[in-house]
């Protein structure tokens, strides 16, 4: 039956052939820094550099198990299918470009031919599939977002088909993004992933090749002169390992790194632009600081308190104070990056305090003496900035009447109460708002995995089912326009700012991803167009 | 003696398990979970947390993982980490060594220094000399590791350029042979000035006071009178009995080398046990905690045995029947 289906789809389906380039949106939003780009001459052969990481990445396997710091490394080393580039835009990597049937049940890969694998063997169609019926199978860390993938199938070398359940328009954006880099099938066919020797030395396809790791020190890799794409012009990136951003910034400062690699402290940041040696590359993430609220239990359960709250927050003052400038102001429902989708229109309120305070006196509350209508626990964690954005919050409130304690706990403890078990009234956080306009259904929807808001809405949820079933953006632009005007209504969380990446290095490294010259074709941290100008 | 030894061997070994079923209890005690931390806070994958759960059997209630553990101990097997599914072993047998060179040259640096300028200080007790060490020595004292060690790269690597800022190798020269022995002693040389730094003070306080203390017995006063010399009274009799709590505060010292010098070590990059311990710490890496804190409760165990032992080869009042 199953079968007939798909010869049914495939008769019936005149192919829709989308350039990889065309089947996206325009980036927009991204913030290049000026003088970035521009480049003295032409790029240089050769070199080393040094890049900061703020820990040791857990294991060398990108797809078991999360690891922020192997994601950053894993660029260099690994290819995708396609891959995000610096605009949040795909762009082709190990398949040269794909096809999505009309009825966005099949998406067909076309591989590079020639691909090689660092040890020299041929990369085809059959890593791919390994590689994504592993995640599946063993669970790996994007299992949740491969839910629509009903069967991978590689009818050919350089062929790959995804079948899907239902036509899924946030899976494209997830497969360029993480968790999901491609394996060498040979090497890990018939092991447990977890305990294989290639996670102590990596094999990949991407532009270099592992080296060497020493624990606690560094990881080296060196030019793969085989690359498929451009071969990189650095021969070696070596990652040094710091834990302690002040340290990493004066060994930034003193030239042991080129590119410092780790956020550094925010306080820094107007040292950091006023040094003409150093280039501070600002990159809009599709992240944002927010303000959440616990819309099941506990006070914030009256949609008052959070239209006063949200009437009472200063988020100019949150960029400034907080993020020491570091930050975009945001008052859309999404992220401001997926422009094709984004509603302008119905946005968060402009700040009245004393709106906000006449709210609160609607729902029932009466001031004491000093002015104050109830107290809370303001939840955040003991990382800068959620501690200093919590403090401007927690002042923010105050001047609404709300007498907010902030309660600062380790991350763990504040995973374990907010994140998990929703055990709070109102925190501060930041996080991830994509890959795509898709995104939204991780936090708002009400099976979202971070839907810690306890939020539940049957006519939003629809909409984010509809926006992800349809296939072109104009087709699906109008939920995702719907559903921020119910998130605007309903009010889970207040945004406070956009999150931007701030990843300072020196002026003689041209060619970092965040450039004019590589934002378009580089992968999140990918040094493949870097080269040293000096 | 060897009826002592014995007793103590055996009662290091019940401390050691009574400090790990009380280390299992307060790290599975605290809110937090290594799977869901994993899991991270952009897009966590629910199938995910829910096999790793099972796979480390966190899901099992918490008196049969304590139990599982024993279990896997006593074959000798500190288990896996979850975070990074390397053996315990490997992953603390990479940290000691650096640890060691740090932590225990930095010991061993301090009660050299402190102890003879303790008694110098005490033996010109009141002058110019002690005044002036002993009020340094509260400066340092108080000085928290981590302000030190940032004031010392401020001011040798970024200042005055002498020595790197963090690390332990030069990553971009890549030195091998002697020139990396070199390198190495260069790059320990800031941590190493802080980590003595800041022990030196307890040592120059106690071998200072119990010098003063011994000079002023009776029976000093009695050499004296007898026209004993000076150097004489001090090399045979003070400096014997004053030296006693200096082997004491060294022996305790020295057992918590190991895990004593976290701040330090994440301040200058080192890569050290202390380090391991703090990340084991903030993603509850389970396996791990516990096998550092086996390491380090066995290391306490056997030094602490040492100082009785050398107490009473230094000592003629103690002897162990």
């Amino acid at each position: 039956m199953k079968k007939m289906k798909k010869f049914m789809s495939l008769l019936l389906v005149s192919v829709f052939v989308l350039t990889i380039s065309a089947g996206c949106g325009k980036g927009g939003g991204t913030n290049e820094d000026a003088g970035g780009g521009e480049s003295s001459g032409e790029p240089k052969q050769g070199g080393t550099i040094v890049v900061g990481i703020p820990q040791d990445p857990q294991s060398f396997n990108p797809n078991a198990k999360t690891d922020d710091v192997l994601f950053d490394i894993g660029q260099n080393i690994f290819s995708r299918l396609i891959k995000l580039n610096n605009k949040q835009e795909l762009v082709p990597d190990l398949a040269e470009d794909y096809e999505v049937s009309p009825d966005g049940l099949e998406i067909t890969f076309h591989l590079r031919k020639g691909v090689k694998w660092h040890d020299g063997e041929d990369c085809t169609s059959k890593d791919v599939k390994w590689t994504f019926d592993q995640i599946i199978n063993e669970d790996g860390q994007i299992k949740s977002n491969l839910s629509s993938v009903e069967s991978i199938e590689a009818p050919d070398d350089y062929t790959v088909i995804f079948h899907l359940t239902q036509n899924d328009s946030n899976l494209l954006s997830y497969l360029g993004w993480y968790g999901c880099l491609i394996m060498p099938a040979h090497l890990y066919e018939g092991t447990d992933w977890l305990d294989n020797p290639a996670n102590k030395k990596p094999i990949g396809t991407g532009p270099f090749k592992f080296v060497e790791y020493k624990s606690g020190v560094s990881v080296t890799l060196e030019r793969n002169d085989d690359y498929f794409g451009q071969v990189p012009y650095l021969d070696k990136i070596i990652y040094s390992v710091i834990p302690d951003s002040n340290t990493a910034l004066q060994a930034f400062n003193n030239g042991e790194l080129d590119i410092l690699g780790i956020n550094p402290p925010l306080s820094e940041m107007g040292n950091l632009q006023a040094n003409e040696n150093y280039v501070v590359g600002l990159q809009q993430w599709p992240a944002r600081y927010q303000v959440a609220f616990n819309v099941k239990e506990g006070k914030f359960a009256d949609p008052k308190l959070r239209q006063a709250v949200a009437l009472g927050l200063d988020k100019d003052a949150v960029i400034e104070k907080a993020l020491k400038g570091a930050g975009q102001r945001c008052d859309t429902a999404m992220v401001s990056l997926y422009e094709w989708a984004l509603n302008t229109e119905d946005v968060y309120p402009e700040r009245d305090v004393k709106k906000a305070r006449e709210l609160i006196e609607e729902a029932g509350y009466t001031a004491d003496k000093d002015g104050m209508y109830f107290s809370v626990e303001l939840e955040a964690w003991n990382e800068i900035p959620y501690s200093d954005i919590g403090t401007v919050v927690k002042d923010n409130l105050k001047e609404i009447g709300i007498d907010a304690k902030l309660n600062i706990t380790e991350m763990a403890a504040w995973t374990d109460k907010v994140w998990v078990n929703h055990d709070y009234e109102i925190a501060v956080l930041g996080g991830f708002q994509g890959p795509d306009a898709g995104g939204l259904s991780l936090r708002f929807a009400s099976d979202g995995s971070m839907n810690i808001y306890e939020y539940a809405n049957e006519e939003l949820d629809e909409n984010l089912a509809e926006g992800r079933m349809k296939v072109t953006h104009e087709d699906r632009k109008e939920h995702y326009i719907r559903a921020q005007q119910i998130l605007i209504e309903d009010l889970p969380m207040v945004p406070l700012s956009e999150m931007m990446l701030v990843t300072p290095y020196y002026s003689y490294v041209k060619g970092h991803p965040l450039s004019d010259e590589a934002i378009d074709k580089a992968g999140y941290k990918e040094y493949t167009y870097i080269w040293l100008d000096k | 003696m060897k009826r002592f030894l014995l007793k103590r061997i055996l009662s290091g070994v019940l401390i050691i398990f009574i400090s790990l079923l009380i280390c299992f209890v307060l790290i599975h005690a605290a809110p937090g979970n290594p799977v869901t931390i994993l899991a991270g806070h952009d897009n966590p994958s629910p199938e995910m947390i829910e096999s790793l759960t099972e796979k480390y059997g966190l899901d099992k209630p918490l008196p049969m993982q304590f139990v599982n553990y024993l279990g896997t101990l006593l074959k000798g097997d500190l288990g896996y980490s979850i975070v990074s599914d390397k053996p315990v072993v490997t992953l603390i047998a990479e940290k000691i060594f650096p640890t060691l060179l740090l932590a225990l040259t930095g010991v061993i640096l301090a009660v050299v220094i402190g102890t003879m300028l303790g008694i110098y200080a005490a033996r010109k007790k009141g002058s110019r000399f002690d005044v002036a060490v002993n009020s340094i020595s509260y400066v340092f004292d108080s000085t928290p590791g981590f302000w030190l060690g940032l004031m010392m790269i401020l001011l040798f690597a970024s200042t005055f350029k002498l020595f790197p800022t963090a690390g332990m190798v030069d990553l971009r020269a890549g030195y091998t042979g002697s020139a990396k022995v070199l390198d190495i002693l260069h790059h320990l040389f800031l941590p190493l000035l802080t980590v003595t730094l800041i022990q030196i003070p307890r040592f120059f306080r106690i071998a200072r006071s119990s010098v003063i203390q011994i000079m002023s017995e009776d029976f000093i006063t009695t050499f004296r009178a007898a026209g004993m010399k000076e150097s004489q009274i001090f090399r045979d009799y003070v400096f014997k009995n004053a030296i006693l709590p200096t082997v004491t505060l060294f022996g305790i010292s020295l057992a918590y080398v190991l895990g004593g010098i976290v701040i330090v070590e994440i301040v200058f990059a080192w890569p050290g046990m202390g380090r391991l311990l703090m990340d084991a710490i903030m993603k509850r890496d389970y396996p791990l905690l516990m096998g550092i804190y086996l390491t380090l409760s066995v290391s306490i165990s056997v030094t602490m045995l040492l100082v009785d032992i050398v107490y009473a080869a230094i000592d003629p009042r103690i002897r162990y029947e």
